[in-house]
């Protein structure tokens, strides 16, 4: 009870810090988002004008108060960009990257787990060298690079998909999933790079203590052994890791959203910062910095669940 | 893995020979048994990724097919790509070139561009202009419908022009407005402060439906095509306006503008076949197979400079500036940063406006840099100098042609370097605040009106962030403004471009090629001397 009462005023300071540290990067940046929209044609009164419309006029500290009171009573604002309701607005996209982020997770424990198993079980050999190559590869090789090759080499070269046709979920679930398939897996690619590495030596060092000689002993294989003692224990030190992940997924999907032309909060974020549309990026953000610790948290519980000897006080 | 081995029993083996490695084979069953799971899992997820890729390929070649078997009856629709976000689809708040291009087939004025910068009458049947530009008398044209199906009656212009008058800058212009009257017959009046012909221009701002509130969100106008629906991000879907004035157009039954994040993502999605067509970069087009698509060049009308502010020490010099004239050298950026498309030019005005447009001044400094470097020297900089060039990192054809500019400047011993800012910070430094030494941006196009494009040239003039100071460029454009005789108006307008090149108040590199590529199953795409206009009405598929 204390660890959870414990857990979320932290979780609480650090997103306070996280809309902080928002605020100060809007404070510092030069750019008005009404010149913004009046383009250059507009005179300095109709810039004025629209400042005094949008409540622009009134000091960014003053705003950043109105905003976070708004946020936390449940209203984020307007966009400025848009004149929509954020939450509005928020409620389209989020869910759309929250799927794209979920089928990344998906694919990089279904890439990472068998490699990782295969390395260990065969460490030392081609093919624990071929992995730690191949994941090395995966790692260096930054996602927008692999959206651009994906891009050009499924959807271009050969056809599998169209490049560009989003599919709403709403009009087409499966056709949903199938275009969300091709950027989840561009995020995913590295990810799983750095997964599978971390969880083949962690497999690794637990083959090498002295309760899997135990195990052995008993007459346990090197399979069992694997799957039904160091694997568990292996596994919390990859949880951690997973944590690290999910933030990973959501910086990767900024990118790879403008990429694929997928409509989520990525490249909703890009946007917005672009038009210093101050009430959207700052609620972005927060939603970001929300799943972030969401899943450490939960990473932190299951790390309990599995080992009895960590204690979350 | 053994894989040739024979399968034993699977009942691991024990080990009593001291070694601590069990079998391979007890392992590899397992593993194998594992891995498949795993590989079932995978191929779960990565079957409905392929068969959609297989169902995806399918709609790309239909429409072709379609046309094929049905050539007459079938329902045409148009894909459009765009890279630049509506900002508002209220006409009287869209500022963006990209917007208003596209609400131009949406809404229509009292009077209407055609596709080479004649005014025309289109929601007006006459206009005629009395005291030689002082008062114009239009007359409604009889029963033309709004989108809702509503007539246009005197009280729907009435109330547009006050929307005009209030929207300023969008609708350049109307600052000049001293009455509208707009009688119960369809008879409008508008008389201006001063006799300007110029103002012609100014009447093609959209007629809306009097006190209709929501134009943003579900806009109603008078043009070839109706809204459907908008979704940010994603696409602006347009539906042919049955009851269009003009009969037998718009030829299209469905439009719909694609958004995506950037240039490349249209390109992409044009390769795809996700869309139609779009508006390109030259860099873009050089790429595309032209057996599959038109291209169509077309002046971007707005002029791309390296503005350089007169205020800033080295630049306050005019033979600095003369001598960067001389050292940039456009046909080389157009060579090289657009592969061939592009039109040179030697002043800020654009070629569109060619009654107008002093041409004799793109020949005024031909590349010299001998000349260039003795200019420098007697201005007292015979090393050089350093220049910082500013550029908005999200125009790639800006930061493209700095990039030549930089070494065609080394070449005169002037060491310049660019810094890449974002557009926000780019309007409040350079343009704004003209905290800045030079910058390369596209400038102009706005309306069709010389005065309005040369206004920013007066010294005190708000938007002048050339920080340019000509007290005989602010006496001659005052006449030129001011006077009424056509013949004379032209002259004062060239002279005072004249004076801007004479001063060398920057250098003006080029117009930017605007290019479209259209897939050859459609043709009708024309360009007009507006920014960012595409006449949607026009295109039809091939026959």
């Amino acid at each position: 009870m204390l660890f959870i009462v414990k857990r979320l005023l932290l979780s609480f300071v650090t997103l306070a810090l996280v809309s902080l540290l928002t605020f100060a990067a809007f404070a510092i940046l030069p750019g008005d988002p009404a010149r913004v929209m009046l383009g250059q044609d507009a005179s300095a009164d109709q810039v004025a004008a629209l400042r005094t419309q949008l409540g622009l006029d009134r000091p960014l500290p003053l705003r950043y108060l109105s905003w976070l009171g708004g946020f936390f009573g449940g209203d984020a604002g307007t966009s400025i960009k848009y004149d929509l309701p954020v939450n509005d607005m928020l409620a389209d996209y989020i869910p759309v990257t929250l799927a794209l982020a979920v089928l990344s997770l998906v694919l990089v424990v279904l890439i990472a787990l068998p490699t990782a198993l295969l390395a260990a079980r065969f460490s030392g050999s081609w093919i624990d060298r071929l992995v730690s190559a191949l994941a090395t590869v995966g790692i260096s090789t930054p996602g927008f690079f692999l959206g651009v090759l994906f891009v050009w080499l499924f959807g271009l070269t050969l056809r599998f998909f169209i490049a560009g046709r989003y599919v709403a979920w709403e009009s087409d679930p499966t056709g949903f999933f199938a275009y969300l398939f091709w950027p989840a897996l561009a995020i995913a690619i590295p990810c799983a790079g750095m997964a599978a590495k971390y969880l083949r030596d962690s497999i690794t060092q637990q083959l090498e203590s002295d309760y899997i000689r135990t195990a052995y002993s008993r007459g346990s294989s090197r399979g069992r052994a694997l799957r039904v003692h160091a694997l568990k224990n292996a596994l919390v030190p990859a949880l951690t890791m997973m944590g690290m992940i999910v933030a990973d997924i959501f910086a990767g999907s900024i990118v790879i959203e403008s990429v694929f032309s997928v409509p989520g909060i990525g490249r909703l974020l890009v946007s917005s910062i672009t038009s210093r549309d101050f009430p959207m990026t700052q609620t972005l953000v927060m939603y970001i910095a929300v799943v972030v610790i969401v899943a450490n948290t939960l990473v932190d519980v299951a790390i309990k669940a599995l080992d009895s000897r960590v204690r979350l006080s | 893995m053994n894989a040739d081995r024979p399968t034993r029993p699977t009942r691991p083996q024990i080990q009593i020979d001291g070694s601590t490695r069990p079998t391979r084979r007890g392992f590899a069953q397992r593993f194998v048994s594992m891995l498949a799971l795993s590989l079932v899992l995978a191929a779960g997820l990565l079957l409905p990724g392929c068969a959609g890729g297989g169902d995806a390929e399918q709609p790309a070649p239909a429409p072709a097919d379609d046309e094929a078997e049905a050539p007459a009856a079938q329902p045409s629709e148009l894909r459009w790509g765009a890279s630049a976000e509506i900002d508002s689809l209220d006409p009287y708040l869209a500022v963006g070139g990209d917007t208003r291009g596209i609400l131009w087939n949406v809404f229509e004025g009292l009077l209407k561009s055609d596709q080479t910068g004649d005014i025309k009458p289109a929601l007006a049947q006459d206009v005629e202009i009395q005291q030689e530009g002082k008062v114009y008398v239009l007359h409604l044209r009889a029963g033309v419908k709004f989108h809702n199906g509503n007539e246009v009656t005197p009280a729907d212009v009435r109330y547009s022009f006050d929307q005009a008058l209030k929207a300023g800058a969008v609708y350049a212009g109307f600052e000049q407005v001293e009455s509208v009257d707009v009688a119960d017959d369809g008879t409008i009046t508008i008389t201006l402060t001063e006799a300007n012909t110029e103002f012609l221009v100014s009447l093609t701002n959209p007629i809306i439906p009097a006190d209709y509130a929501d134009q943003a969100s579900a806009p109603v106008g008078t043009g070839p095509f109706k809204f459907a629906s908008y979704t940010p991000q994603q696409e602006l879907v347009l539906e042919a306006n049955p009851d269009y004035w003009q009969e037998g157009l718009p030829h299209l039954t469905k439009l719909t503008v694609v958004f995506a994040a950037d240039d490349n993502a249209t390109v992409t999605s044009l390769k795809s076949g996700n869309i139609d067509g779009a508006g390109i970069a030259a860099s873009n087009a050089v790429d595309l197979d032209l057996g599959q698509y038109n291209i169509v060049e077309r002046n971007s009308n707005a002029v791309q400079q390296l503005s350089l502010n007169n205020s800033y020490e080295p630049l306050a010099d005019v033979r600095v500036r003369q001598a960067l004239n001389y050292a940039v050298n456009a046909d080389e950026i157009i060579e090289k940063a657009f592969f061939g498309y592009g039109t040179p030019v030697g002043t800020p005005l654009i070629p569109g406006l060619s009654k107008y447009y002093n041409a004799s001044l793109t020949s005024a400094y031909t590349p010299d840099v001998e000349k260039a470097t003795q200019l420098l020297a007697e201005a007292g900089y015979p090393d050089g100098f350093d220049l910082e060039i500013a550029v908005p990192s999200n125009y790639q054809v800006h930061v493209d042609t700095a990039q030549v500019i930089v070494e065609q400047l080394k070449a005169i011993g002037v060491n310049a370097t660019i810094k890449q800012v974002d557009w926000p910070t780019w309007l409040e430094d350079v343009y704004t605040n003209r905290n800045y030494q030079a910058t390369v941006v596209s400038v102009g196009g706005a309306s069709l009106s010389p005065g309005a494009e040369l206004a920013r040239f007066r010294s005190d003039a708000e938007d002048n962030f050339y920080n340019f100071v000509s007290p005989a460029f602010d006496a001659i454009y005052d006449q030129a403004v001011a006077t009424t005789d056509d013949a004379a108006k032209v002259e004062l307008y060239k002279e005072v471009q004249q004076i801007i090149s004479d001063e060398a108040a920057s250098v003006f590199i080029q117009d930017i090629a605007g290019l479209s590529a259209l897939q050859k199953d459609f043709d009708g795409l024309v360009g007009y001397p507006l920014y960012g206009v595409s006449d949607f009405s026009l295109i039809k598929r091939a026959s």
